[in-house]
């Protein structure tokens, strides 16, 4: 017991890596929400306005109209007519797109003779979306004006008519694929891989050299206290430890994602993650048998958390990847993690899934023990050859 | 003389090639200040981790308080006190959680082990300290706090190994005495150093070692016994005839005489009174003379006088 309550006593000190890592986390999943949102969200979708002069020659009802239709979806800027000034309030980007319209110009639209250009004059930046997407819209207002003027309207119930035409919306729905890049529990038990292996290595593994250390490891050997009890000790405590940094972040987890972490998928990400922080407790028990202080300590957590989180797709899509490299991280335990991460993210519901999915989780959880196993054994096998030499 | 605390029979211990302790015999009686007195490497901390079963050993008996030990001995262990070499403490512990957790490892008890650590915090002088972190300690103090987590389960037995070393004299002090006061509360101690006046000065009995080997024991005056020289006299003075320092050899006890760089020293056997004599006859031969000094034999003479070499190589 007095081992086991050491043992916290010890970690007291190394929770500055705790802190400092899941203020990382914390700060790093909002900028991916943020970022993610952003680039998928539809409602932050907003219409832009262009700076646009416009010199009315005709003063008809139809360029009286368009000039309306116009300042209705753009800033109008008003500037003098001469090329000089236009140039210079163009350079300046005073003026996006400038627009004359001709002496005649209802008269020709409404003529047999068509003009794609309908006689209109601008001014514009060569390549610019900005003067397309006007243009563009210039273009239909016309068009449609032309076919009502054609099916026989008058005038007035033309422009009427086509101002009706243009103000329709429609309603898009986003597909699921979009829907999943969102999910932010995703995000969130993606960005975990790298926070859990971090956070759990530098917290455990110093407090385990600690105790590793040989004039301590030899005078409470000299104790009543028998080696196997002290292990046992130690083991039990940074197990706790693990499960307590494992519920910390599970409980963030609902508060992040309320309602989608309380379903089956939710109960599958928590056992993964749980799964996973075992692979890190055993990954930080093998390493503290063989670094012998904290600055070799940290180099090796930072380069194996960031080194396994960038091949295995974390931090970057396994698409992006290449197909060498993907392969290649099959090795890493972060793989298999997040190969059961990416099947769950694309479902919403347990009872849709299909048989290759239950085996690409039921693979991810196995494999990810044994590479548990693997390195606990690892390190008992460095720890006895310590001893022995 | 009290029971056997410690006998090791026929104890041998090899690295490889290298024989550490070569049948090395020991027994230590319960009361005494035992100290294993010899050079880096001469096998002293060897001996002290096999009788801790820190280490396996080839082959002998070790026995503490009559029973055999075995690293499982764990109700041997209760009685024992280790200060090791090297100072073992948490850097992440106050001094009092460093002593409470030591002492717990033994005392499992609350009240009690609260006022066994209070007692050795108190015994070591570090009450000022209690809540400083080891990195905060000086030297002298780190050693200090080194001792009250050996000591603070109230053992019978305690092991010390070097437990002065790189320590002010201040500190040094304060440490013989504290190990002097242990014993007179009833402990036997077992001490390691190579410093040979600390062992000289609290040690009951005296094992001088050397490459693994126990070259010879008793008290500090029955060592000294063992040597021929009893008194060594030495003399500054300019341009001894060489006929004077023929009539020096032929006075009584008088068993080596050397003169090199205008010093002269005059090695006696025995008797009293050596320097009025030597005194007497340098006046009658109307010679004049500096500085005089005369020195008792040492531990290291003792040991030169065995081994062929000095105690620190």
């Amino acid at each position: 017991m007095q081992v086991f309550k050491t043992y916290f006593k010890v970690s007291k000190k190394h929770l500055g890596a705790f802190f400092i890592y899941t203020t990382i986390f914390i700060v790093l999943l909002s900028v991916f929400v943020a970022q993610r949102k952003e680039e998928s969200d539809p409602a932050a979708f907003q219409s832009s306005k262009i700076k646009v002069s416009i010199f009315d020659h005709d003063q008809s009802d139809l360029s009286t109209s368009l000039v309306s239709f116009i300042s209705e979806n753009h800033n109008i800027v008003k500037i003098d007519e001469d090329l000089k000034s236009i140039r210079d309030k163009m350079y300046i980007r005073d003026v996006e797109y400038v627009l004359i319209i001709p002496e005649g110009f209802e008269k020709k639209l409404t003529s047999t003779d068509i003009d794609p250009s309908y006689g209109l004059e601008a001014y514009k930046f060569p390549g610019s979306v900005s003067a397309t997407f006007i243009q563009s819209q210039i273009n239909s207002f016309l068009n449609i004006y032309s076919s009502y003027t054609i099916l026989g309207y008058d005038a007035n119930t033309a422009n009427e008519k086509t101002l009706e035409t243009l103000s329709l919306e429609t309603e898009a729905n986003v597909s699921a694929a979009l829907e999943e890049k969102i999910s932010v529990p995703h995000i969130y038990y993606t960005i975990i891989c790298y926070i859990l292996v971090s956070v759990i290595v530098m917290c455990i593994a110093p407090i385990i050299i600690v105790f590793n250390k040989e004039e301590l490891k030899n005078r409470t050997n000299l104790s009543c206290v028998s080696q196997v009890k002290r292990n046992l000790s130690i083991a039990a405590a940074s197990l706790i430890f693990t499960l307590l940094i494992f519920l910390l972040f599970t409980v963030i987890s609902f508060f992040m994602a309320g309602n989608e972490m309380k379903t089956g998928i939710g109960a599958l990400r928590i056992l993964n993650t749980f799964v996973n922080s075992i692979v890190c407790l055993s990954f930080a028990f093998m390493i503290a048998t063989f670094v012998t202080n904290e600055n070799q300590l940290t180099f090796i957590a930072n380069f194996f958390g960031l080194a396994s989180s960038f091949l295995c797709g974390v931090f970057v899509g396994r698409e992006f990847l290449g197909k060498a490299v993907v392969n290649f991280s099959k090795i890493l335990p972060a793989y298999w993690y997040m190969d059961v991460e990416i099947a769950l993210s694309k479902y919403n519901n347990i009872s849709q899934f299909t048989e290759s999915t239950t085996r690409t989780l039921t693979y991810g959880y196995v494999i990810q023990i044994l590479f548990a196993i693997v390195m606990f054994s690892v390190g008992m096998v460095i720890s006895k050859s310590r001893k022995s030499a | 003389m009290g029971a056997s605390v410690i006998t090791v029979e026929n104890l041998v211990k090899r690295y490889k090639e290298l024989i550490a302790l070569d049948h090395f015999n020991l027994d230590i009686k319960e009361g005494e200040i035992f100290g294993l007195l010899g050079p880096n490497g001469s096998g002293k901390t060897t001996t002290m981790n096999c009788i801790l079963s820190l280490l396996k050993y080839d082959k002998g008996v070790i026995k503490i308080f009559g029973k055999e030990m075995k690293p499982d001995s764990y109700e041997l262990k209760k009685d024992i006190g280790v200060v090791m070499q090297n100072v073992a403490v948490f850097d992440e512990l106050t001094v009092y959680e460093n002593v409470d957790y030591f002492c717990g490892l033994y005392i499992k008890d609350k009240a009690t082990r609260k006022q066994y650590v209070e007692e050795a915090i108190q015994f070591v002088d570090l009450e000022k300290f209690k809540k400083f972190y080891p990195k905060k300690l000086s030297g002298g103090l780190l050693r200090r706090l080194n001792i009250a987590c050996g000591i603070a389960h109230k053992p019978k037995l305690i092991f010390l190994d070097e437990p002065t070393v790189a320590v002010d004299p201040q500190s040094r002090n304060n440490i013989l005495e504290g190990i002097v006061k242990l014993n007179k509360n009833g402990a036997t101690i077992v001490y390691t150093s190579h410093y040979m006046e600390e062992v000289e000065q609290i040690c009951t009995r005296i094992m001088i070692m050397d490459k693994g080997k126990n070259i010879t024991q008793g008290t500090a005056a029955e060592l000294k016994k063992m040597i021929r020289n009893t008194e060594t006299i030495h003399i500054e003075i300019l341009n001894l005839p060489d006929s004077v320092i023929e009539k020096i050899k032929e006075l009584t006890h008088v068993y080596k005489v050397e003169y090199a760089e205008n010093l002269l020293k005059v090695f006696y056997n025995g008797g009293k009174h050596n320097l009025i004599k030597v005194l007497d006859l340098l006046s009658k031969e109307d010679l004049s003379f500096g500085r005089v000094y005369s020195e008792l034999p040492t531990l290291n003479d003792v040991f030169l006088e065995i081994t062929g070499k000095e105690l620190r190589d």
